[in-house]
């Protein structure tokens, strides 16, 4: 007994040791060094939010990105600029922006319109590309579909999927219903909704919240709601571990070693809304070109579940599995991201598909989709 | 259904109320036996049907020897049994290794065969419980065991779900008798067994997970990486293979000790061993000592001359590779710990004394360390090809101090730490519960950190036990 006292005792000193040593206090000015950051991963969503608010120059930085709204893609470029003949536009997450950002360097006469959002999953993109419609016609549309993210598609926005560091904006989820989509939108749709309702946890921000345990897979009040439990070091490493093993997104649309599962209703909306923007660019006259981005350990999977799909409706991709191995780990920088020789193998095989043919033809040739 | 894992805890907690709940230590039995079965069935309910056999079939083959008085027919029975399991584990084992080599052999000399692939599915747990069976009727036929007749005694011994999967593998002398009598569920196991399932859960959680992503990048990549991450991930997969595996038999153990039951120690600080037969009373205990009863000593042993006893050595290392894996790099591993034995068995220990010792020791040990280490190069690889790439580079380079690993995570590295203090004041005081001489603060500081980091270790990825593979 004296022994299990006095441990608890101990675990009381560590928790406010951690606590005092690498607490970061919201009113200090210097960055929070690394044993900082990592003491604060496990703290609640609603906690790292009023953070992040409080710090727009730095953790706060990502409270902006992502937000489809009309502003903000006006601010985009809209047509091929001065020695460029192409415009390029893409729809998806850093993985697409790199290889993008790689072949426009490669190629020096592209023009990048680049609309996304961090880890953005392919609901994200479809709505992105369905209410980009002020813009001029792209020559080519490229859509990056990320395998970390296909899961996603559960989600409401990126504040569970990415816990450690939440993203705020938010996007629609797809139901297929009868063979059609139908979207059901987050209430907060904006930047400035959201830093309005969040700033006075208003009566918005409830019925988000309540929308977001109705409809979001991966909420959990334990995880989201800030509370005084916030302030154990303890706890949040107990959340951050709860979390981390916890995988709502993935276990909706994925089994490890065996790949996506054709049979969940979430890749059958992802199949619906990849032929729906196959259709909608050929009616802009726009060439789409999906990216199948695996991601470490995803082996071939997003090729294995989509190629079909996107065969049938005659939408040309390009897989990274042709030009390395998801299950190398030298094709991966520590941050997850794709290394540079290996992006730059992507990129030169994405240039290549945007150079080929004229921009307007949208039936590829059976030598295009599976983009060898 | 994986120890650390939240279903594992849910499922410990009901067993143990109820267990607690029932005094009568039959009923108790029963209630072990049934839940050992559905922890097995957890895995694969196919794979009941084949343990059901093999306790079935070593019960009767044992009950036959135990009532035959003629020698002849008892050794029969024996070798009957004997013949009978081992096709059993080399079928679902063995099988497609055997076909796959015996193709390639055949295409090196020139004839074309058939590729053949047969569909099985390895059961969990299978090299475990075959050496426990046959240790069994071997022991009853040796007279150095009495034959139980409760059937539910034995299917216990055999099914007992902590050791089921990655062992201990127990000789039934020691587990049987605890199985056949009234137990005590005291204070004193209680806290004993708390603390062995924190040590494991820290010793897998901590380390062998946060290691894991160390050990992969640098032997699942396509290109062979340079010397000095060679090194550098040999020293992780020897840390995580360490903490995995013996983390396994702490939660074993200590799982075990809640219901009163003392399952055997399977690791005994063996990176301080300065030699290998030394490193063998260390590692994997269970399994080493099995080997030398049943194999190595049948073959003679070291009682037919010099010659005889390396070949036996060798051939008992050979087929202990063999056990870990269906794979020839498993059988190379083998091999070189024999040749380590026998290698070591030809040098005269060197002589010192005071000072001197403790300094030949430190080196002896960190040398024979260099040793293992390069062992677990073969045991780690993916493939011979690998083995091979890996050996040029480290011994022809290019020679430079980049390190490309991939970075283990904080607790890992804290926990390592811990972890070396820990095991050095173990080994130097020669038990295991040497912390039960420290104050209460002090023993609450140790629980205390081990508490802390497993919860910082908690976001790790989490990896399958490595011997559950085995």
């Amino acid at each position: 007994m004296k022994v299990a006292l006095w441990t608890l005792v101990w675990l009381a000193a560590i928790d406010v040791g951690v606590n005092l040593a690498f607490g970061i206090s919201p009113a200090s000015s210097n960055s929070p060094s690394a044993l900082m950051r990592y003491f604060e991963y496990g703290r609640s969503v609603e906690g790292k939010l009023r953070r992040m608010v409080a710090d727009p120059q730095g953790a706060g930085l990502i409270v902006g990105a992502g937000w489809i709204e009309a502003d903000k893609l006006k601010a985009l470029p809209d047509k091929a600029a001065d020695g460029a003949d192409l415009m390029v536009a893409v729809y998806g997450q850093s993985f697409a922006f790199m290889a993008a950002k790689e072949a426009a360097k490669q190629d020096g006469r592209i023009t990048l319109r680049l609309v996304g959002g961090p880890s953005a999953p392919p609901n994200h993109s479809f709505a992105a590309y369905q209410s980009d419609t002020a813009r001029s016609p792209a020559d080519v549309v490229v859509v990056g579909v990320l395998s970390s993210s296909v899961g996603r598609m559960g989600a409401l926005s990126g504040l569970f999927p990415t816990f450690e560091n939440p993203a705020p904006f938010t996007f629609p989820r797809y139901r297929l219903s009868n063979g059609r989509l139908e979207a059901e939108w987050p209430l907060i749709r904006s930047e400035a909704e959201f830093r309005s309702a969040f700033a006075e946890r208003s009566p918005l921000w409830q019925q988000f919240k309540q929308q977001l345990a109705r409809s979001d897979r991966g909420y959990s009040s334990f995880v989201f709601d800030e509370s005084s439990l916030d302030n154990s070091s303890i706890v949040r490493l107990i959340r951050r571990g709860w979390v981390a093993h916890r995988q709502p997104y993935d276990d909706a649309v994925y089994k490890a070693s065996a790949g996506f599962r054709p049979d969940s209703p979430d890749m059958k909306s992802l199949d619906a809304m990849l032929v729906e923007m196959g259709r909608q660019s050929r009616d802009r006259k726009e060439r789409l070109i999906v990216l199948l981005l695996n991601t470490k350990g995803r082996s071939d999977y997003l090729r294995a579940a989509l190629a079909p799909g996107l065969e049938k409706a005659g939408i040309e991709y390009l897989s990274t599995s042709d030009y390395f191995s998801a299950n190398d780990p030298s094709n991966f920088a520590p941050d997850l991201h794709y290394t540079n020789a290996a992006n730059i193998r992507l990129s030169s095989a994405l240039l290549k598909s945007i150079r080929r043919n004229a921009p307007d033809s949208s039936l590829p040739t059976s030598n295009q989709v599976g983009g060898r | 259904m994986n120890f650390a894992s939240l279903q594992f805890v849910v499922f410990l907690l009901v067993l143990f109320a109820a267990y607690l709940l029932v005094r009568r230590h039959e009923t108790q039995n029963l209630l072990l036996l049934g839940a050992s079965y559905y922890f097995y069935a957890c895995w694969d309910v196919r794979f009941l049907l084949l343990i059901w056999l093999v306790t079935g079939v070593s019960f009767f083959a044992a009950r036959a020897v135990s009532r035959q008085e003629d020698t002849t027919l008892r050794k029969r029975y024996v070798t009957a049994y004997a013949v009978f399991v081992l096709c059993v584990l080399g079928y679902f084992k063995y099988a497609n290794f055997f076909i796959e080599s015996a193709q390639k052999l055949l295409a090196l000399l020139g004839l074309r065969v058939e590729p053949l692939h047969l569909n099985i599915i390895l059961p969990a747990a299978i090299s475990f419980y075959v050496f426990e069976s046959l240790c069994y009727v071997i022991e009853v036929w040796k007279g150095r065991l009495t034959h139980t007749t409760a059937l539910r005694h034995y299917a216990l011994f055999i099914a007992y779900f902590p050791k089921l999967v990655a062992g201990p593998i127990e000789r039934p002398a020691v587990l049987l008798p605890q199985l056949q009598r009234p137990r005590i569920v005291s204070e004193d196991n209680l806290t004993r067994g708390l603390f062995l399932i924190l040590l494991g859960l820290f010793k897998k959680i901590v380390i062998a997970d946060g290691l894991a992503p160390t050990v992969n990048s640098i032997f699942d990549r396509a290109e062979t990486p340079g010397p000095v991450d060679i090194v550098v991930g040999v020293y992780a997969f020897a840390l995580q293979i360490y903490c995995d595996f013996s983390g396994y038999t702490d939660i074993a153990r200590g799982v075990s000790k809640l219901f009163g039951i003392e399952l055997s120690q399977n690791f005994r600080f063996p990176y301080f061993s300065s030699n290998p037969s030394e490193f063998w009373r260390r590692w994997h205990m269970s399994l080493s000592s099995w080997l030398r009863d049943y194999l190595y000593v049948p073959l003679g042993g070291n009682r037919l001359g010099a010659f005889r006893t390396k070949v036996n050595l060798m051939l008992t290392m050979l087929l202990g590779g063999l056990w870990h894996g269906a794979a020839w790099n498993y059988v190379l591993w083998g091999a070189y710990q024999g040749a380590l034995l026998v290698g070591f068995g030809l040098l005269t220990p060197a002589q010192a004394n005071g000072p001197k010792s403790m300094v030949m020791r430190v080196v002896t040990t960190f040398v024979f360390f260099q040793l293992v280490c390069y062992g677990w190069v073969l045991f780690r690889a993916r493939s011979l090809a690998q083995v091979h790439e890996y050996t040029a580079a480290l011994f022809t380079g290019p020679y430079h101090l980049q390190v490309t690993a991939a970075q283990p995570p904080l607790a890992t590295l804290l926990g390592v730490s811990l972890l070396c203090f820990y095991d050095l004041l173990a080994y130097r005081s020669g038990r295991a519960t040497f912390y039960r001489a420290w104050a209460p603060a002090l023993r609450a500081a140790l629980f205390a950190s081990l508490v802390f980091l497993t919860l910082m270790g908690m976001a790790n990825a989490r990896s399958a036990f490595i011997y559950f593979q085995f």
